[in-house]
């Protein structure tokens, strides 16, 4: 017997650490949250969020384009009461370090649209791990 | 869409700049999405309009404006302090309920703007 279509509880991606993935990046959020019934505001946040993270890493990229990757990886969790959260990490092949970066504001902009960020490097990658605010369960009829 | 890029659009479909002078003022109404691809292009764009304008002033209509980025922020923020050392004034059209309220607000960008609801109002001034 056919399962009820299931909404994908997470996705992931590689791209190229170029400017022109930002708009497929920004995409993909937005479709995937929309099959999450994901609260309009909240997905304008997490996006803002994730285009400032892939941006970061971008932009810190030793050779911008095909020779450089961005991955990104991100899952939906439900805490014990109920409430979804979605969590991101955002990670390019190159150790650097978030203090000293020159995007204040894209980093300004992540703080404020998620409710944990933190930064991890480990070898030549660095990570940001971002949490979103927490939006109430999915009700389906 | 498919090419050797995969599906990416290209940046001048992902923004466009439309220039128009009315009611002695110069309009620059952008659509779309502003990010780190297409900002040097804004920035560019609004730059000229700046050079050109003289005492007139420029209104930037960003009703059609659907993502703003901070580095679309930033390159508000520059295009003001540009305006304001040359004395050209720069008025700023944005949609109150729409998504690019959202960075603006965070970034306390209203306070610093000359913001307006309408390109109507805008001109009016």
């Amino acid at each position: 017997m056919a399962e009820p279509a299931a909404v994908a509880g997470a996705i992931s991606m590689v791209l190229m650490a170029d400017p022109v993935s930002l708009s497929v990046v920004r995409q993909r959020f937005r479709v995937w949250l929309a099959d999450l019934a994901w609260p309009d505001d909240e997905v304008d946040d997490i996006v803002l969020a994730v285009n400032e993270a892939v941006s970061n890493a971008v932009e810190h990229a030793d050779a911008p384009g095909f020779a450089s990757e961005v991955r990104v990886a991100a899952r939906q969790f439900s805490e014990t009461d109920g409430g979804r959260r979605i969590v991101v990490g955002v990670s390019d092949n190159r150790r650097w370090c978030p203090r000293d970066t020159q995007r204040g504001l894209g980093m300004l902009m992540i703080h404020t649209c998620m409710d944990d960020v933190r930064f991890e490097t480990n070898h030549e990658v660095t990570t940001t791990l971002m949490t979103s605010v927490k939006v109430p369960p999915l009700r389906r009829g | 869409m498919s090419g050797p890029l995969g599906g990416v659009p290209p940046a001048e479909l992902l923004m466009t700049v439309a220039r128009q002078d009315r009611g002695g003022c110069l309009v620059l109404a952008v659509r779309g999405e502003v990010d780190l691809s297409t900002g040097g292009r804004l920035a560019e764009s609004a730059g000229e309009v700046l050079r050109e304008a003289g005492s007139r002033p420029v209104v930037l209509d960003m009703l059609g404006v659907e993502f703003l980025s901070s580095s679309g922020l930033g390159v508000l923020v520059s295009l003001n302090d540009e305006a304001r050392a040359k004395g050209t004034p720069l008025r700023v059209v944005v949609d109150q309920d729409r998504p690019v309220m959202r960075p603006i607000r965070t970034m306390g960008l209203d306070d610093v703007l000359a913001m307006f609801g309408t390109v109507d109002e805008a001109v009016a001034v």
